[in-house]
């Protein structure tokens, strides 16, 4: 089995000569279709490093990032981007809504830029809303919104499409209670489950408890890969979501 | 801090220091072109010209003008041939320390003359006698040695040869300059002519005094004009300052950190506002003055006089200087108040302040609209009793509406988003989130666009029509000594020599093929029926009545001569009996004539004459020449050629004119007004581009987070152009409607009395800046952006 994605001997330098920085120090990762990932570190780690370099938005400095098969070093800026808006999905800590649309237009925003016509990157985004219980809110605008409510149109939009393969989400809960993390964890876990390959950056142990491995970074190096315990959290994870 | 962002810095100080040395050099040269349009006068208030026929009635005229008029500075000037040429000469006789007609005269090389035998010239005249400082001059039948090189500042033009002062003795003309008087019949502005009736024992009150016209509407133009580019100032200098604060924000939000309060962080903006306006107001106002001194020559070229390259008005750009200074403070005022109240945590993030709505009320940007706009129409800039203040108050109160209204065009001009493609959709709506960076912008873009507009629509409201200016494109005058606004000195022309340029000039006209010559004759008294009378060598004028007993010159009207009226298509049996003047000019016109007890009741028939202001208007009857016993005078020649005159007729004409001793004139061209209407359109198009690059950069920094967000979800660079573009050419194209319907207005309340002379539009400069500027806009942009933000892990992620 393929996996969705795959990190040969990554390695990721910021700055020249004295300034140099090592963020990323050959790391080896691989995510297969399903599997939801927790990195965790503390910071300086290279755990936002991690995320971007696996996103295509920044490039390794050496080593091989692949996703699906396909080295991201072989492909062009606008290759990329038409990457980011077909298999990548970004879940970001401050939701990164864009406040000058609705939270249908920010849904519909990766189909739209893809070309799908408005009306019909719409109605897709609505039906994604209405899965996550948000369909009242649509025609509303981010600042509108309460901040579960926002992560949840974050990850819509990161959902959205036919062919999303990789979800990449940094500190998701970060600005949530724990009952919103709690509800935003078990989503991003049931998305993984329909076949999806997840990465979630987090500090908190219990919310890392969700994924299925956890991967520890200190200076730029995995130092250890483990299976969570099963808990409380785990066997919660089984059952429906129900959104807040 | 003001190390930091030096960029962003120098943008500012570059944009404020250039706004200050455009308002320093513009009301320079605004206000010296306002001192050139009246030369003549020196620092006198009133001049009056007297033809002199009996010399020993000088001292007893000017012992009259001191009784009348208190102190009065004498010129004498004799009008002389120069030995070997047809041109004619001015020997004047002019005190250098004059107490009015000091300004006039300027030595440029060795000295003034002092005694009897001694003289000055002008380069010209030097350069036509052959001589130089230290050679003897034959000039009036009178060896003189040459002692200096002299010049008068007021008028480049003027050429002459300076004697020392001798009270007009020796004087053909008497010059005599004086204050104002404050007799009435004088209060009418402009240049007038006193009562010619209102007689007194030595005749002095019949000679016409010509009163110095206001400066007012010139000088409420250029406060306008300074006024508007302050405003100008003060919008961009706040969007910049907006920038630098919040690239600044964390460390504000350290200071806070560490015990800093609100005063203190505002005073670290504020400081940074006052010491970019002192070294702006500094660098621009010495910009100002360093480009008026290297523009001097050029201008005193155009501008046919002397301008000293420190003769500057001093209070003008120190005021400049200073609004630079508390609008630059003022500008840093407003976000440094808004930044001191950001959340610490959120300044040490560097989250920017959440886009503040704009409470800005529609109705009271009406008000301040409809208020100016009346106020324009009350001011009447067009006519001549403009009233300054109100002018000002007029343009300061549609500059207010602008900026009130400009948020609720922004959010209005944003509403049909939705219905737009993504790029479109999210900068319309950016633009109406960001409502204060983008309403400013929206204003300043209007206020440079209503400016320019309203430049370009006077300069063709001023610009001659087909049938309007000087002369038709058909038409050249010939002129026998000099311009025809002076024909007062008798040409003495004998019969032969007469006769002799009669032949010269249809030689001229037969040079161009199809073309009618006609002689023009003025008008005059027989110059032998009273040799007392100073008023005797004067042609017939025709006259304005501009108040109770005071007239204004309006020309001097030729002979209706059988050929000038067949030539006009009169029929001469239509000419009523008794009919003295024929006039093509619709105001209540008369001839002035002293000999006649009441100037009013000149009889005049109306008649269909083309309104070129040079070529005849008005023209006096055989009759009247008769009834009164005037005498025809040739003055010169009207060529009408039945095509419009060629580059080449008018270089050969002008170059057969000189060899006679005669002069041309033809159509205006009118290049300058061309040039001001392209000038105008080119400076409004990148000004308007610099505030937008300025704002588009602004809104696009202060939605960078946004940008790395698009980029994230997989915009490429073409979304990221297509966002910049489209939020720049919104701007541009809605500052270009607002700016236009603006100017149109202001200018139909000021032309409202005549709305005809605002036709035809001028379209292509219009077209210029109504599709170039959003044009442009848009694909600068275009071009400018689309660049990859840089930074995710360090910035998007932390």
């Amino acid at each position: 089995m393929t996996a969705v994605l795959e990190l040969r001997s990554t390695t990721k330098v910021y700055g020249e000569g004295a300034g140099e920085v090592h963020a990323l120090r050959g790391i080896d990762l691989a995510v297969d279709a399903g599997e939801l990932v927790a990195i965790m570190g503390p910071s300086g780690s290279g755990k936002s490093s991690l995320l971007t370099i696996a996103g295509s938005l920044e490039h390794a400095t050496s080593g091989e990032v692949r996703i699906d098969g396909v080295d991201l070093a072989g492909l062009s800026r606008n290759q990329k981007a038409a990457l980011r808006r077909r298999s990548i999905g970004f879940v970001f800590q401050d939701f990164n809504l864009l406040p000058g649309l609705t939270a249908a237009e920010n849904v519909s925003m990766p189909l739209e830029l893809d070309g799908t016509s408005g009306r019909k990157a719409r109605t897709r985004a609505l039906e994604v809303l209405d899965e996550l219980g948000l369909a009242e809110r649509a025609e509303h605008f981010p600042d509108d919104l309460s901040g579960g409510e926002r992560q949840r149109v974050a990850i819509a939009r990161a959902l959205v499409g036919e062919g999303r393969r990789l979800l990449l989400a940094d500190e998701p809960t970060g600005a949530l209670d724990s009952v919103n993390s709690e509800a935003v964890m078990r989503l991003l876990r049931r998305v993984c489950a329909q076949g999806a390959a997840g990465v979630v950056v987090t500090h908190d142990a219990q919310l890392a408890s969700w994924a299925n491995r956890v991967v520890f970074l200190r200076d730029g190096r995995v130092v250890d890969q483990t299976t969570p315990a099963a808990g409380p959290e785990s066997l919660l994870s089984t059952v429906a979501p129900q959104p807040s | 801090m003001f190390r930091k962002e030096w960029r962003q810095q120098a943008l500012i100080l570059g944009l404020v220091t250039i706004a200050v040395a455009i308002a320093v050099a513009g009301s320079t040269m605004a206000m010296n072109a306002a001192g050139a349009t009246q030369p003549g006068f020196g620092s006198a208030g009133a001049t009056a010209r007297i033809p002199i026929a009996d010399p020993a009635r000088v001292p007893a005229l000017i012992a009259s003008a001191e009784a009348r008029y208190g102190s009065v500075e004498v010129i004498g000037h004799r009008d002389t041939t120069v030995a070997g040429s047809a041109d004619r000469l001015d020997i004047r006789a002019q005190d250098p320390d004059g107490r009015f007609g000091h300004s006039m005269l300027a030595l440029r090389d060795g000295r003034y003359p002092t005694a009897v035998g001694e003289v000055a010239l002008t380069p010209a005249v030097a350069d036509l006698l052959g001589a130089g400082i230290g050679d003897q001059v034959e000039l009036d039948r009178k060896d003189r040695t040459v002692v200096g090189l002299v010049e008068n500042p007021t008028g480049l033009g003027d050429d002459f040869a300076l004697v020392a002062p001798d009270r007009g003795r020796s004087a053909t003309t008497l010059v005599l300059l004086f204050e104002r008087p404050g007799t009435a019949g004088r209060s009418a502005r402009g240049t007038g002519t006193s009562d010619p009736r209102s007689t007194d024992e030595s005749g002095l009150a019949s000679v016409p005094v010509m009163i110095r016209g206001d400066n007012g509407p010139v000088a409420a133009l250029v406060l306008v004009a300074v006024a508007s580019a302050m405003t100008l100032v003060g919008l961009i200098a706040a969007a910049g300052f907006v920038v630098v604060a919040q690239r600044r924000q964390r460390q504000l939000g350290l200071l806070a950190a560490i015990g800093a309060t609100e005063r203190h962080l505002r005073l670290v903006v504020v400081a940074n506002g006052a010491i970019v306006g002192l070294v702006a107001a500094v660098a621009g106002t010495g910009l100002g003055v360093l480009g008026w001194a290297l523009a001097t020559p050029a201008v005193e070229a155009a501008a046919d006089r002397r301008l000293g390259r420190f003769d500057l008005p001093w209070g003008v750009v120190l005021g400049c200087a200073a609004i630079a200074v508390v609008v630059s403070v003022a500008a840093a005022w407003w976000p440094a108040r808004r930044m001191a109240r950001i959340p610490v945590m959120a300044a040490l993030a560097g989250r920017p302040p959440s886009p503040a709505p704009v409470h800005r009320s529609l109705l009271v940007a009406m008000a301040a609209l409809v208020a100016g706009v009346a106020a324009i129409a009350t001011a009447i800039p067009h006519g001549d009793d403009v009233k300054p203040l109100l002018l000002i108050a007029g343009v300061i109160a549609v500059a207010v509406g602008t900026v009130f209204a400009a948020p609720a065009v922004i959010k209005i001009g944003a509403a049909p988003a939705a219905h737009l493609a993504f790029s479109r959709r999210l900068a319309l709506r950016d633009l109406a989130r960001f409502q204060s960076r983008s309403a400013a912008a929206l204003a300043a873009i209007t206020f440079v666009v209503g400016i320019s507009v309203t430049i370009v629509a006077i300069a063709g409201v001023n610009q001659y029509r087909t049938d309007e200016g000087n002369l038709s494109s058909r038409q050249l005058l010939i002129e026998i000594a000099g311009p025809q606004a002076d024909p007062t000195a008798d040409p003495g022309l004998s019969a032969e020599q007469s006769a002799a340029l009669d032949a010269r000039a249809a030689a001229i006209g037969s040079e161009i093929e199809g073309a009618d010559v006609l002689a023009l004759d003025v008008a005059r008294r027989p110059a032998t029926s009273d040799p007392a009378d100073p008023m005797l060598n004067e042609p017939l004028s025709v006259a304005l009545s501009v108040g109770d007993h005071s007239w204004r010159h309006l020309g001097y009207p030729p002979v209706a001569t059988p050929e000038l009226l067949e030539h006009y298509g009169i029929d001469p049996a239509s000419i009523r009996p008794g009919t003295e003047l024929l006039s093509g000019d619709h105001r209540d016109v008369t001839i002035l004539d002293i000999s006649r007890r009441d100037p009013g009741t000149t009889k005049v028939q109306r008649v269909e004459l083309p309104p070129y202001t040079s070529a005849p208007r008005w023209l006096i009857t055989e009759h009247a020449l008769h009834e009164h016993g005037w005498e025809a005078v040739r003055s010169g020649w009207l060529v009408d050629a039945d095509h419009a005159l060629t580059t080449d007729e008018i270089a050969s004409a002008r170059a057969a004119a000189a060899d006679a001793g005669m002069t041309i004139e033809v159509r205006s061209s009118q290049d300058s007004l061309a040039a001001l209407r392209t000038v105008t359109t080119g400076a409004a198009a990148l000004l308007a581009l610099a505030i937008l690059a300025m704002t588009v950069g602004l809104i696009r920094s202060e939605s960078a987070r946004d940008l790395r967000t698009l980029t994230a979800t997989g915009a490429n660079s073409r979304t990221r152009r297509a966002l910049t573009a489209s939020t720049a050419g919104f701007l541009g194209a809605m500052g270009v409607a607002l700016g236009t319907a603006g100017a149109y207005v202001a200018l139909t309340a000021g032309y409202h009395s005549d709305l005809g002379r605002l036709v035809p539009l001028p379209w292509a400069h219009l077209a210029t800046i109504a599709i170039g500027l959003p044009l442009l806009a848009t694909a600068a942009g275009w071009v400018l952006a689309g660049r990859e933000p840089s930074g995710f892990s360090r910035q998007t992620f932390d």
